[in-house]
C-alpha cells in the first residue's frame, strides 16, 4: 500500500496529465460505440436581420451530396418588396473544385411563394447563374435531396422522384470542394430567426 | 516503360486504385530515412467516423522531438456500412508532440490527402501513443471527421529502429 501511494506520489504532473488524457481516449474510444455519439440532425439558424447560419468549414468528399432537411413554419416570410419575394434562397451545396461559389456551384434553393415552399435548383456555372424549380416541400416533413456530379451535369433529386439536370463545365477534377450551408437572400436579410433541419448522409 | 503502367491496370483491375501513388510516397519516405530517419513504423488502425468504420494503415518516421512524418490509407472497405460509399483516403499524416514522457506521447495530428482520388480534406487529429515495449506501441486517436468526432485505436510496430 506504501508502495503505491509512493510510486503514485512519483508521477510528475505531465506524466498524470497524460495518462488522464489516455484515459479519457480510452473513454471516447468505448463510447463511439453508442448510437448517440452522432447527432441525427444539425439545426442552421439564420438570425432575424442576418444571411448567413453561421460560418462552417467543410469539403465535400464524394461525388454525391445527399442530406435531409425539415423546414418548420419559420420558413413562412413576407418580403419588404413584393418583388424579392422571388428570391431564392440557398439551403445546401457546393462550391465546384477550388472555386469561388459564384464561379462554379451547385446549391438547392428555396422560397416561399403562394403558400407553398418551393424547392430549386442554384447552379453558378461559369460564373453564369442558372435556377430551376424542382418541386415542393410540405414544412415539419423531413425530404431527401442530393446532387450528383458527374463530368458534365449536376443532377438534382429531391425525394428520389423529382430530376433536374444542370450543365457543368468546370473541367477542374482535383481539388477542395467547400460544403455551402444555409443562406438567407437574395437582396433582404432574414426578417425572422428561420430554422432549418438537415442531416448529411453518408 | 511499361511496367508501371501494367502495375497500374493490375491495381486498377483489383480496385486498388489509391496503391501506386501510396508506394511512390512510400519510397519517398524511405529515402528520407535512409539520410535522416531514426525510426521508422507501421501502423495498423481502426477509426469509427460519421461514414462508418474505416480500417487503414501508415508508415511512418519518427524524427524524435521534432515531430513524425507518414503516409497513410484508409477506407470503409471491409468495415464499412456503406456499399457504394467507401471513401478511400490516402494522404499524409504530420505528428507534432505536444507533451512527450518515457512511455506516453500526446500529438497534434493532422492528416492531409485525397478521398476517393478527387477530393482534398484536412482531418485536424490529437493522438497518444503508449509505447508498450521498443517494438509494440499503442495508438489512440480522436479528431474530427466531416464536422462530426471521430476516434480511432491502432497498434504500431516499430521493425526499423535506428536510434542509438
Amino acid at each position: 500500500m506504501t508502495a503505491s501511494r509512493t510510486t503514485f506520489s512519483n508521477l510528475t504532473g505531465s506524466r498524470l496529465f497524460l495518462r488522464s488524457v489516455f484515459l479519457f481516449l480510452v473513454g471516447m474510444l468505448m463510447s463511439s460505440c453508442e448510437e448517440g455519439l452522432i447527432e441525427p440532425y444539425e439545426t442552421f439558424i439564420i438570425p432575424e436581420g442576418k444571411n448567413y447560419s453561421g460560418y462552417a468549414v467543410q469539403a465535400l468528399q464524394s461525388k454525391e451530396l445527399r442530406f435531409t432537411a425539415i423546414f418548420d413554419e419559420s420558413a413562412i416570410y413576407q418580403a419588404k418588396d413584393p418583388v424579392n419575394q422571388f428570391d431564392i434562397h440557398k439551403l445546401m451545396g457546393f462550391a465546384d473544385c477550388n472555386d469561388h461559389h459564384h464561379a462554379n456551384s451547385a446549391r438547392f434553393g428555396w422560397r416561399w411563394m403562394e403558400d407553398k415552399l418551393e424547392i430549386h435548383t442554384y447552379v453558378y456555372n461559369n460564373g453564369e447563374r442558372y435556377s430551376e424549380y424542382v418541386g415542393d416541400v410540405n414544412l415539419n416533413e423531413p425530404n431527401e435531396y442530393s446532387i450528383l456530379m458527374t463530368d458534365d451535369q449536376y443532377i438534382f433529386t429531391l425525394n428520389n422522384s423529382q430530376e433536374v439536370r444542370m450543365n457543368r463545365t468546370n473541367e477542374c477534377t482535383n481539388g477542395v470542394y467547400f460544403m455551402l450551408f444555409p443562406y438567407y437572400g437574395g437582396d433582404e436579410r432574414a426578417p425572422h430567426d428561420i430554422n432549418i433541419q438537415i442531416k448529411i448522409a453518408y | 516503360m511499361k511496367k508501371p503502367i501494367v502495375l497500374e491496370q493490375k491495381c486498377l483491375r483489383m480496385g486498388l486504385e489509391g496503391l501506386p501513388s501510396f508506394f511512390y510516397l512510400l519510397l519517398l519516405l524511405v529515402a528520407i530515412l535512409s539520410s535522416r530517419g531514426q525510426e521508422i513504423g507501421v501502423r495498423s488502425f481502426v477509426q469509427q467516423t460519421v461514414m462508418g468504420t474505416q480500417e487503414g494503415y501508415a508508415v511512418s518516421i519518427d524524427f524524435g522531438r521534432i515531430g513524425v512524418g507518414a503516409v497513410m490509407q484508409s477506407n470503409s472497405e471491409l468495415l464499412g456500412e456503406s456499399e457504394d460509399r467507401k471513401y478511400p483516403f490516402v494522404g499524409v499524416e504530420v505528428r507534432f508532440p505536444l507533451n512527450v514522457s518515457d512511455k506516453l506521447t500526446l500529438y497534434a495530428s493532422p492528416k492531409f490527402g485525397m478521398v476517393d482520388q478527387q477530393f482534398f480534406v484536412m482531418i485536424p487529429e490529437v493522438q497518444t501513443e503508449m509505447r508498450l515495449n521498443r517494438i509494440v506501441t499503442l495508438v489512440l486517436g480522436t479528431g474530427i471527421r466531416a464536422r462530426q468526432a471521430a476516434v480511432s485505436a491502432g497498434i504500431k510496430i516499430n521493425p526499423l529502429n535506428f536510434r542509438s
